[in-house]
């Protein structure tokens, strides 16, 4: 029961809190919630409403408040506009009255003003009307603009508009056509609002409707209102932005780069001209196809009283459409510059100016006319045409124009090398700080600020031409020093590359180089081995003869054994022993026995002959076997030893290389002489010396046997050459060399033996050489014998030493 | 006053003490015995400053004593009672940011502008990287609790900081100024 009791008031102070959050339907939010539960949930729950209830009349306080200040501004704003417009129209009529009076005598203003005065007139003209529009907009704006109703025929009033505008509708070539609404009765209408509804909706369509294009003002009554209907064959509009249109300040197109001047207050104040007569608008538009602006005027019959009064201000409507007119007829001055038939005289510096304002344009042309030669164009895209076309000194530009803008032009001129160096100097409506940023942001040389004097821009131009010539000044010596640059370069690549032909063949060089030194590597080797196979050769020479000697002498020893007469005394033994018991009587009376004693007596002779011839032979195959030993012992040290340096005693050396040539020249009768001279410790590989020795020994005695003579020679010699070097020489009286061989002798494979490898002296010359030597060669011509010299250092250089590390 | 702190105060001395303490001292600060604070509700600060007064005497414990202890269960309700204020605010720099506003909740259920006013008035906080610097400006010149319901939550969200009164209205100062300074807040 008590659940029960608590859930129903629980629910009741839930709908007491409910019934108090109907008071948030005000929207004032000016209460708060209260509960006097004890329930805490409930408490929590009444704060937190009251905080967000609290927070939204915060807001609403502040936007209330914000609003105030909006409104109060607004206010102030159209008051100031108003006052503005109002007091402008006091000094342009006493500028326009004065005027029309001056120029309405043509004849009587001096050629020379006669342009600027007929400037004057028509942007007066366009400011008047401007200056009236903002007045209006003002009045509409602040609720003060009355209705001022008069008598009006509207189909004549419009075919009248209609028709004035006709000249400037075929200027652009379209079709301008009014379509009345036959037997339309006499109204009231505000004059002027009809005016201005007409004139803004016929100017809007002559804009925006391109050349061939139709337009139709037409009229239409159904029973309560009267239409004003006026279709173009125009761009349109599109779709997401008509709901704007009417908006005060919108402009379809708001950029810097909007086709056709505006303030975009003139729909604006169509709208609101149009309900202060009770009226509406209709648009219709496909972008690309056209637009139809529909305005509804509510009919309002003529009083009695006033069926017979005159129309009223037609004068006035004339001159005031006339006014807004002129806002068009100065764009249909506006012809596009052919770029392609200009003509440049090139006597003066060239400027090009872009500005879409003609009279802006030929104002600027007339007070620089006399000092530049200049380019007018239309807009950013033309500029730039005429830019790449004709190189201008100097560039002149308005920022907002149709096509392509002031800033977008500058940054395409500054984008490109080709033309970036030409200064450009922007006209900008913005003044101060605004202007100079945006102008140099985009990359402008310079910019002027409207409205600006004569002076100012002469100086600008002036400052501007100056700097375009001196860069010229820069670029020609640039282009000069470039010249010497690249003459400078190609010196400098013909160097280059024949400095790279020179290491290429260096290169070339290095690579035949390695290839000959190894090819010498391998020629020293296969040298070396054939030193070896004439060491080998030499030795086995040596030892073949030896062994021959040996051979013979045991030969001849077998022989001599075997033809022997000691197998006689076998026999003897054989036959004493059978007269071993009549010894006596055998000896003395036998015939047999009585030979016994002499034969026994010449044997012995025999035998001892035998014992003398044997000993002989054995003593021959002794001293071979001893030689076979010694070469062996020599051969042994020699392949033990090669490529080492160490202390070689060279006498000692030219020993051991006779001796390993002796069997050759053993057997022939030549006579070795020494001439050895005391020099210093000599240091070196000594096995490949002997190999040389052995070598040049042989070649010697090779070249003796040659030859022939009756006496053969070799003589060998040692001598200090100088304190590093020394000498070995070995002369002989062989065959000598040919004076034009003496040059070839130790060249690879170059022999004169007929079955010469041609490696032996080679090598040994390279060997000579390696041991940081010479071996070199003289004769006299052939028959005349021959000097091998080997020149050596006592110690070896440094790359020698490296063999002992 | 806003209910909630009469609120808990009242469950403090209950919790510490017994029913009879709680009574003797609604009695000496003239509070009715059966009078139940509405935490939505707005009381009278001069009862409210009776109570504090009432309870330091009955208690005997000093200012910052009760502070401290109140701060305490001051937090401890609050995390059960509004949880969320505490998960939207991820370090004690950022709640600390939002406290008047949470303090202000309390006072909309006053329609009176004046009132509500009076409340709003009480804390204004100036933020700066890792700092802030809390104006407080209430006759009931409760910095004290201030400072330690601030180390509290510091405490809560485990960061670091340092707590100054720079000015005091105690010691004639217009306001009270409080700098808090954290030191490594977590991004």
């Amino acid at each position: 029961m008590n659940q029960l009791n608590e859930y129903n008031n629980f629910r009741q102070e839930i709908e007491r809190i409910a019934d108090q959050l109907c008071l948030a339907v005000k929207g004032t939010f000016d209460f708060s919630v209260e509960a006097t539960t004890s329930d805490q949930i409930i408490q929590k729950l009444c704060m937190l409403m009251n905080f967000t209830i609290d927070a939204a009349r915060r807001s609403l306080s502040e936007m209330n408040i914000q609003n105030s200040k909006l409104t109060e501004l607004d206010k102030l704003k159209s008051d100031f506009m108003a006052n503005v417009s109002h007091e402008l129209r006091t000094p342009l009529t006493l500028i326009l009255g004065p005027l029309e009076g001056l120029i309405s005598d043509k004849d009587s203003i001096p050629l020379a003003h006669q342009d600027n005065l007929f400037r004057i007139h028509r942007n007066a003209y366009r400011l008047y009307g401007l200056v009236n529009d903002l007045l209006d907009f003002a009045k509409l704006e602040a609720g003060k603009y009355i209705l001022s109703e008069e008598v009006i025929d509207l189909n004549r009033h419009i075919k009248d508009i209609v028709d004035d505008a006709q000249g400037l509708a075929g200027e652009r070539k379209l079709s301008l056509t009014f379509t009345p609404f036959p037997d339309l009765p006499l109204m009231m209408l505000d004059r002027k609002i009809i005016d201005k509804i007409t004139f803004n909706l016929l100017s809007n369509a002559l804009k925006f409707t391109p050349a061939g294009g139709h337009i139709n003002v037409q009229l239409l009554r159904d029973c309560d209102c009267v239409d004003i209907i006026v279709t173009d064959t125009g761009i349109g509009i599109p779709t997401e932005q008509i709901s704007k249109l009417f908006e005060r300040f919108y402009q379809v197109n708001s950029s810097s780069t909007r086709t056709h001047e505006g303030t975009g207050i003139g729909l604006a104040m169509i709208n609101q001209f149009t309900k202060l007569m009770d009226g509406k608008i209709v648009v219709a538009s496909e972008e690309g196809k056209g637009s139809k602006f529909k305005i509804c005027i509510p009919f309002k019959a003529v009083p009695e009283n006033k069926k017979n009064q005159p129309e009223e201000k037609y004068k006035e409507k004339i001159s005031s459409f006339k006014v807004s007119l002129s806002k068009m007829e100065m764009k249909s001055e506006s012809k596009y510059t052919d770029i392609e038939k200009l003509n440049i005289k090139g006597d003066l510096p060239l400027i090009l100016l872009a500005d879409d304002n003609p009279d802006v344009r030929s104002y600027i042309v007339s007070l620089i006319q006399d000092s530049y030669e200049i380019i007018e164009v239309e807009n950013g895209k033309l500029a730039l045409e005429a830019i790449y076309k004709f190189s201008p000194q100097v560039i002149l530009s308005d920022v907002m124009m149709p096509e392509m803008n002031g800033f977008e032009l500058t940054a395409k001129i500054k984008s490109d090398p080709k033309v970036k160096n030409i200064p450009i100097i922007l006209i900008t409506a913005k003044a101060g700080k605004e202007a100079v940023v945006d102008s140099f942001q985009v990359g402008a040389d310079d910019y002027l600020s409207k409205p600006f004097s004569a002076e100012e821009l002469k100086a600008r131009i002036g400052a501007a031409l100056r700097n375009r010539q001196d860069y010229l000044k820069i670029e020609e010596l640039n282009i000069q020093l470039n010249k010497t640059i690249n003459e400078l370069s190609n010196s400098k690549s013909y160097l280059e590359s024949s400095n790279k032909e020179l290491e290429e063949e260096i290169e070339l060089r290095k690579i035949l180089e390695e290839k000959n030194s190894k090819l010498n590597s391998e020629l020293v080797i296969a040298a070396r081995h054939a030193g070896m196979a004439d060491i080998a050769a030499s030795v086995l020479h040596n030892i073949g003869n030896a062994l021959n000697s040996v051979t013979t002498s045991t030969t001849f020893i077998g022989q001599r054994i075997l033809t022997s007469k000691t197998s006689n005394l076998i026999e003897i033994s054989k036959l004493l022993d059978q007269h071993e018991s009549d010894m006596a009587a055998f000896i003395t009376n036998d015939p047999q026995g009585q030979r016994i004693p002499k034969y026994i007596t010449k044997l012995a002779e025999i035998s001892k002959i035998d014992k003398e011839y044997l000993t002989a032979e054995i003593n021959n195959v002794q001293k071979g076997i001893t030689h076979i030993k010694e070469i062996i012992n020599k051969q042994n040290s020699l392949s033990k030893v090669l490529g080492v340096n160490n202390a070689i005693i060279v006498p000692n050396l030219i020993e051991d290389a006779l001796i390993l040539n002796k069997t050759i020249y053993s057997n022939i009768n030549i006579s070795i002489k020494r001439d050895f001279n005391p020099i210093k410790e000599v240091v070196n590989d000594r096995v490949k010396l002997l190999q040389i020795l052995v070598n040049l020994i042989k070649n010697g005695i090779e070249s003796i046997l040659e030859k022939n003579p009756e006496h053969k020679e070799i003589i060998l010699s040692i001598r200090e050459k100088n304190n590093t070097h020394f000498d070995i020489q070995l002369s002989d009286n062989g065959v000598g060399i040919e004076k034009e061989n003496l040059e070839k002798i130790f060249s690879f494979r170059f022999t004169t033996k007929k079955e010469g490898h041609g490696f032996g002296l080679h090598s040994s010359a390279i060997s000579i050489q390696d041991m940081g030597g010479n071996l070199s060669v003289t004769s006299d011509g052939l028959g005349k014998g021959a000097t091998f010299s080997i020149t050596l250092p006592y110690q070896p250089s440094k790359k020698e030493d490296r063999k002992n590390e | 006053m806003v209910g909630l702190i009469q609120k808990i105060l009242i469950d403090m001395i209950k919790d510490i003490t017994n029913e009879e303490t709680l009574n003797e001292i609604k009695k000496l600060a003239n509070i009715p015995l059966d009078r139940k604070f509405q935490i939505n509700i707005v009381y009278s600060d001069e009862e409210w400053q009776k109570l504090f007064k009432a309870m330091l005497s009955v208690l005997k414990i000093t200012d910052e004593q009760a502070d401290e202890t109140y701060a305490k269960y001051f937090l401890k309700d609050s995390l059960e009672r509004f949880p969320t204020w505490f998960q939207m605010s991820k370090n004690s720099y950022e709640f600390l940011l939002i406290q008047p506003t949470i303090h202000n909740c309390f006072a909309t259920g006053v329609a009176d502008q004046k009132h509500r006013d009076a409340i709003n008035d009480k804390f204004k906080v100036e933020q700066f990287p890792e700092k802030i610097i809390t104006h407080y400006k209430s006759s009931n010149n409760h910095c004290g609790l201030y400072m330690k319901l601030a180390q509290e939550v510091i405490n809560h969200y485990k960061d670091n900081a340092i707590i100054e009164e720079k000015k005091c209205m105690k010691s004639g100062g217009d306001e009270c100024e409080i700098h808090v300074q954290w030191s490594g807040l977590a991004a």
